[in-house]
């Protein structure tokens, strides 16, 4: 069977080769039978790769340890949930991932474009080949998920810290967000190389770019929730580089999502928007890359292999050609329309664009740093959380405030006289939310004062836009509130998503701010009847008790926790011990209190003598964090609602206008 | 970012200019500000291998990589963990000292980084800061030189 797996795979490659060329040709050419040629050869790739994944996953819960990848990353013992998920533990299952979900995405993508676009499909073909092409090499040489071997009786086991429900969620979601960014990425490199570089690019990469983007945040947010649970440190983002590849692109991504509204409205912007959609997917292949190469210290890097190199030249081929092309096309590339004023709207997306390109740039500096410093001679040197913290706030807050002026900003040019009636309301209640800080003694973190005023702002810019288009409509008719507020809604999906997705921003950081800058911590070793204090919670600890899982012992601390001298219940913080993994894994335990704090305790060890050692967290608004990833996935879910009144609109736009640009090569 | 040269005849270029110069201030203040506080913070610290760390980085801040050689004690104990970690390439080792949170995947055998302050040969780890690379024997490479 390992034998079908890999002649699947390097047929796959054949054929994603072959819609390269093919694609090329017709692009050049114009022949229609070498289109067809070439889309059918991607749903070839979509059929081999099928038969490659039931293979893999065949092998994997039949327990087939001639597969080598079966044997190092599962065993008999392994839960069957875990078997499954397990598919993309390793590197070459996770790269088997990768592919299915691109070539789905290339066919939709393809799909997508029959109306409006089709001068730009063979080259679409080519450059979604291409990058097929590139992750169809690695699952074919370096990382191959049918590599066989001699079985042996049992398989390794997996790492325990992927035992965990999050495993089937975090990393999937995060490649559906890498992946996806290819669409846009492939969307604008195939309409520069046809010379179409009007908004059409932008407006059918707009949605791939929402769905690739939501993704990624809703990835990043589960890996957090998975890590605060989990890896049990207290913390939900160590900056880690791994944590940090992902954060990257989304913050390119994000930039990118604010400048193409000004390149739709205006025309201004293109050379940016192009160059932003590159950077946003180069940066997805350097995460990859990150990970899968282990060249520098991360949780994650599951492994060190040579991969790291095939993914340098992919990195330079994606950054040079974007580049080059950008270059050619410049003449094609030039604004309609300039910005006139600060005070407008157009501006504000400027400067958000600056400020998040600019957190980008101060995170891929901190994550590239131990090897530059390297590069120049010097010994390795590496930079851990206060230099990310200090960019977070320093590029943050202006970032916070923008998001509340740009929405409330006119187009081209405000008057003073607008920005005084838009303003006065959110400006009164910045100002009264950052003295209530300081005077409930908040101010011992100025950055916290500062950002929970930036944030109040904010909120009441957005909550004052849905309070005065639900009045306009309820005024003008006799719809009721609620109906006013839903059809308002309904017919601008994506202006009111967008504020949705910023009011998730908003409770974010509300929650990551007052679990971080707010937070206290005790730690102690105690012996039974013992108790530790924190805040206003004790824990007092009863005894270590031992349980039997699946594949684990594990023996716990037995701690009453009380709330404000009231009994809040016991909490039972452990270690496991993985019999067939040989290894232990920390389970943290955690009260979430009624104002959305956590007790949050951890076992760091036990005695010989039965004493425990404790660490436990105070962790105030912590529940905000996973409250903003909700928020966060309808304000999405709102913007990419397929709209049929707007795909009219689009169309009959692009019916009515001549295309602009040359015609191609 | 492009701009247009075809500006419409009643835009003044006295706004162009306005709205250049603050556009370029904020570059320059977002550049201004990384390069500040990347020059005068002092954020960084030596990443280390064993064998380098042992010439001449005593009474230092840095961060260790090694392989673990031999553990001894408990992060829970007042005296605290006790382990060598072994240089990758050379048979140079260095006594480590810790308390705090230990890693699931810690054990002999293991890839780990550590910060701490090295006093008289031996690192002083600071609390928290023990994290182990993955264990290979998760992957299907079979180059790992893990005992485990």
């Amino acid at each position: 069977m390992a034998l079908v797996g890999q002649g699947a795979l390097i047929l796959a490659l054949l054929l994603a080769l072959w819609a390269i060329a093919a694609g090329l040709a017709a692009a050049t050419g114009r022949d229609a039978r070498l289109m067809r040629s070439a889309a059918l050869a991607l749903w070839g790739i979509l059929g081999l790769v099928a038969v490659a994944v039931a293979i893999f996953v065949h092998a994997i819960v039949t327990h087939d340890f001639s597969f080598q990848v079966v044997a190092s990353s599962t065993s008999r013992s392994l839960p069957w949930g875990y078997l499954i998920t397990s598919a993309w533990a390793s590197q070459a299952g996770s790269l088997l991932l990768w592919v299915s979900i691109l070539i789905v995405f290339s066919l939709l993508a393809l799909r997508a474009t029959r109306q409006g676009l089709a001068e730009i499909r063979p080259w679409l073909i080519a450059i979604l080949g291409a990058i097929l092409a590139f992750f169809l090499l690695l699952l074919v040489v370096p990382a191959s998920p049918f590599a066989t071997q001699v079985a042996p009786p049992d398989g390794n086991g997996l790492n325990p810290a992927l035992q965990n429900p999050y495993m089937a969620t975090h990393p999937p979601a995060l490649y559906l967000g890498y992946v996806g960014l290819a669409i846009p990425f492939a969307l604008a490199m195939a309409s520069m190389l046809a010379g179409r570089v009007d908004a059409r690019w932008v407006v059918a990469s707009r949605r791939w770019t929402l769905v690739a983007w939501g993704f990624l945040g809703v990835g990043m947010l589960l890996g957090s929730h998975w890590a605060y649970q989990e890896i049990g440190w207290g913390g939900f983002w160590a900056w880690d580089p791994v944590e940090n590849a992902a954060l990257m692109p989304w913050l390119v991504a994000t930039a990118f999502l604010h400048s193409v509204i000004v390149q739709e409205k205006k025309g201004m912007l293109k050379v940016w928007n192009i160059a932003l959609i590159a950077g946003a997917f180069a940066l997805s292949i350097f995460g990859t890359f990150l990970t899968r190469s282990g060249i520098l210290s991360s949780v994650h890097a599951f492994v060190e292999s040579d991969i790291g190199w095939y993914f340098i030249v992919a990195l330079i081929l994606v950054c040079g050609g974007s580049t080059l092309l950008i270059v050619w096309r410049l003449p094609l590339l030039r604004a309609d329309q300039r910005i006139e004023s600060v005070a407008s709207r157009e501006a504000t997306f400027l400067f958000n664009n600056l400020l998040l390109v600019g957190m980008a740039f101060a995170v891929l500096w901190g994550v590239v740093f131990p090897l530059l410093t390297e590069a120049v001679g010097r010994v390795r040197e590496t930079v851990s959380s206060p230099f990310y913290e200090f960019f977070a706030i320093a590029f943050g807050i202006p970032l916070l405030l923008l998001m509340g002026i740009g929405p409330l900003i006119a187009w081209r040019r405000a008057s003073l006289a607008q920005l005084r009636r838009s303003f006065l309301w959110p400006l009164v209640a910045g100002l009264v939310a950052g003295a209530a800080m300081l005077a409930l003694g908040l101010g011992s973190s100025w950055a916290g004062a500062a950002t929970g005023s930036v944030c109040a702002f904010t909120a009441v810019t957005i909550i004052s836009e849905f309070v005065r288009g639900t009045r306009a409509r309820h005024s003008l008719g006799d719809e009721r509130w609620p109906t006013a507020f839903a059809r308002m809604i309904g017919k601008n999906r994506r202006r009111y998503g967008g504020y949705v997705v910023h009011l998730g921003i908003i409770v974010f950081v509300i929650g990551a701010i007052g679990s971080s800058a707010y937070e206290s911590r005790a730690q102690g070793l105690l012996e039974r009847g013992q108790t530790l204090a924190i805040g206003d919670a004790t824990l007092t600890f009863r005894g270590v008790e031992e349980a039997e899982g699946p594949n684990y012992t594990q023996r716990a601390a037995v701690l009453d926790a009380t709330l404000g001298g009231e009994p809040i219940g016991t909490l039972a913080p452990a270690r496991r011990a993985y019999t067939r993994e040989q290894t232990t894994s920390n389970e943290v335990a955690i009260h979430t209190t009624l104002s959305g704090g956590d007790l949050f305790v951890i076992l760091d060890g036990i005695r010989g003598d039965g004493a425990v050692q404790i660490k436990a967290f105070y962790k105030p608004l912590v529940t905000l964090i996973w409250l903003s990833g909700l928020i966060f996935v309808l304000g999405v879910v709102l913007c990419v609602w397929p709209d049929a009144r707007e795909r009219r609109r689009i169309l009959r736009r692009y019916a009515e206008e001549p295309l602009s640009g040359e015609a191609g090569p | 970012m492009s701009e247009s040269p075809a500006a419409t005849p009643e835009e003044p270029k006295r706004g162009l200019r306005h709205i250049r110069l603050v556009v370029a201030l904020a570059v320059a203040s977002i550049l201004g500000t990384f390069a500040v506080y990347t020059a005068f913070a002092d954020t960084s610290i030596p990443v280390l291998g064993v064998a380098q760390a042992a010439t001449g980085y005593d009474g230092e801040d840095i961060r260790l990589e090694g392989r673990v050689t031999e553990a001894a004690g408990d992060a829970a104990d007042p005296q605290g963990l006790r382990f060598t970690v072994r240089d990758f390439e050379t048979q140079e080792t260095i006594r480590v000292v810790y308390t705090g949170s230990v890693p699931d995947a810690f054990r002999v055998g293991r890839e780990v980084v550590i910060d701490g302050r090295l006093e008289n040969g031996v690192l002083a780890g600071t609390p928290d800061t023990l994290v182990t690379k993955c264990p290979s024997k998760y992957e299907e490479q079979g180059t790992s030189t893990d005992p485990a």
